[in-house]
């Protein structure tokens, strides 16, 4: 047993998309070629006309987290397999049976991209175990980088997203943001926001996907499933108080729980019910999680001490705030596995090890996914009270 | 130069912060550790960093050389594509 290599993973895409199943599937070529001249595939699962919402999971964007892609094939195997021949789903501890599994084809657009950065997976998986990035090349101009252990040229399409992509203008020069300038770095963001083929593909997915309600990209360590929002708190009161109003340049980025307090009280606005909505959500993958093998994942607001801009989740979410007429897509993302005592075996464990992730992440999908469905055909709350966060 | 893994201690949250904002490092997030056992961090850097953060009171604990001991795991990667006879199946299938 091992991981899917760079070719594995568009195979069994492709697989999944098969004659049989094509009642139900329908496979995507997205349209940006690679910087090292790959075409990206992704796959759409629905039966019907038109769908009630819809879910996008995003793997294997960050190079080195190699088990985000094994996951996410293996949950498009299960779900085709099983919606193609009548049957239910049992992962670890958890168990959906045919009538739940037709309610996710027929009422969800299951939207699946498990591969986003190919070249940098390939590059990873044959050279630079410990690669992040994509494979853009040094342009004019910039440094020469230092190559091998995870370092050398290229961008983090996760810093890329057009979603505070400015960081210097956008948070205060006191915030402590992951992401750089420096080409070099582990975490550059790239020349402009978007300006990656990758993430374009992403956006571009984004864009034709009207029924879209949840966005969950899969990445690696922690035990985490995060929501948004990246670059501050959250608050439920104040729609002014938002990514979006130049008022705010230069004041965020500094949580609450900084050493002094936040002396601008800058949080970024998170309306109540979708504050409820995806911690409700985000318990129900938690528990499935918790069912497969034991493991307890934690479901938090993604910033930390350490905050972030031009990330896949925000952008998402933060779509419909830019252009109301664009669906509301919320945005998790999902950090799978434990920290071990090696940096590289917590981005890639032995593959035994890497077996009950994949379980359990995949339980966590399916009871998200059929929870989501569910509420389509009996549309109630999922938490009678609306959150309220003051700033 | 090698990229080591290291915890860093600091004495307090605003140490933890100075790592990014003045240091540079790259810390991993997700191992940021706080509360009454103290502060601390997991990062990747290299020997220079590591002499400059201990100069900076911080302590530092080096664990393994992080570009070695990765490239164990390039064994379990897949050979070949597992998947090319199911693939040719459906092909055939098709026609």
């Amino acid at each position: 047993m091992s991981y899917l290599n760079v070719a594995e993973v568009e195979t069994a895409l492709q697989l999944a998309a098969r004659p049989a199943n094509s009642g139900f599937t329908k496979l995507i070529t997205l349209p940006h070629i690679t910087w090292e001249g790959r075409t990206c595939r992704a796959i759409r699962i629905h039966r019907g006309e038109t769908a009630g919402g819809g879910v996008y999971l995003l793997g294997g964007v960050h190079a080195r987290e190699w088990g985000s892609p094994d996951i996410l094939i293996n949950f498009v195997r299960l779900l085709t397999d099983a919606y193609r021949t009548g049957t239910g789903i049992n992962q670890g501890g958890m168990s959906l049976g045919p009538a739940k599994i037709r309610e996710i084809v027929h009422n969800l657009d299951v939207v699946v991209f498990p591969q986003a950065n190919p070249d940098g997976r390939h590059h990873s998986m044959t050279i630079d175990p410990m690669w992040r990035k994509n494979r853009r090349p040094p342009g004019l101009g910039d440094p020469s980088c230092t190559v091998g252990g995870g370092d050398g040229p290229g961008v983090d399409l996760n810093r890329n997203y057009d979603f505070l992509w400015d960081f210097p203008t956008k948070f205060s020069p006191d915030a402590p943001v992951m992401t750089s300038t420096d080409p070099c770095s582990e975490i550059y963001r790239g020349p402009r926001a978007e300006s990656e083929p990758e993430t374009a593909n992403v956006t571009w997915l984004l864009d034709r996907s009207p029924t879209m309600s949840y966005f969950i990209d899969v990445h690696s360590f922690g035990e985490d499933i995060l929501y948004n929002w990246g670059d501050d708190d959250d608050q439920t009161t104040d729609p002014s108080m938002s990514f979006r109003n130049p008022a705010f340049d230069g004041k965020r980025g500094i949580p609450d729980s900084t050493p002094g307090g936040d002396k601008e009280k800058y949080r970024e606005f998170l309306p109540g019910d979708d504050l409820n909505d995806v911690v409700a959500l985000g318990n129900v993958m938690r528990d499935a999680i918790a069912a497969a093998h034991g493991r307890q994942y934690s479901v938090k607001g993604a910033v930390g001490l350490y905050p972030t801009s031009g990330t896949s989740d925000d952008y998402a979410y933060s779509r419909s705030f830019v252009d109301a007429r664009k669906p509301k897509v919320r945005g998790y993302t999902i950090e799978w596995g434990p920290q071990r005592d090696s940096i590289p075996e917590s981005f890639h464990p032995n593959y035994s090890d890497m077996v009950p992730i994949i379980e359990e992440v995949t339980a966590g999908l399916f009871a998200f996914c059929s929870t989501v469905a569910g509420q389509l055909t009996s549309p109630q709350s999922t938490d009678a009270h609306t959150a309220v966060r003051q700033h | 130069m090698a990229k080591i893994h290291i915890t860093v201690r600091g004495r307090d949250r605003a140490s933890m912060a100075d790592l990014v904002r003045v240091h540079g490092v790259r810390v991993y997030p997700q191992t940021l550790k706080e509360g009454g056992e103290g502060f601390q961090v997991d990062a990747v850097t290299d020997d220079t960093v590591i002499r400059r953060l201990v100069d900076a009171g911080y302590d530092v604990d080096r664990h393994e050389d992080v570009d070695e001991a990765a490239q164990d795991s390039l064994r379990q990667v897949g050979r070949g594509n597992r998947y090319a006879a199911d693939a040719a199946a459906a092909e055939r299938e098709m026609r």
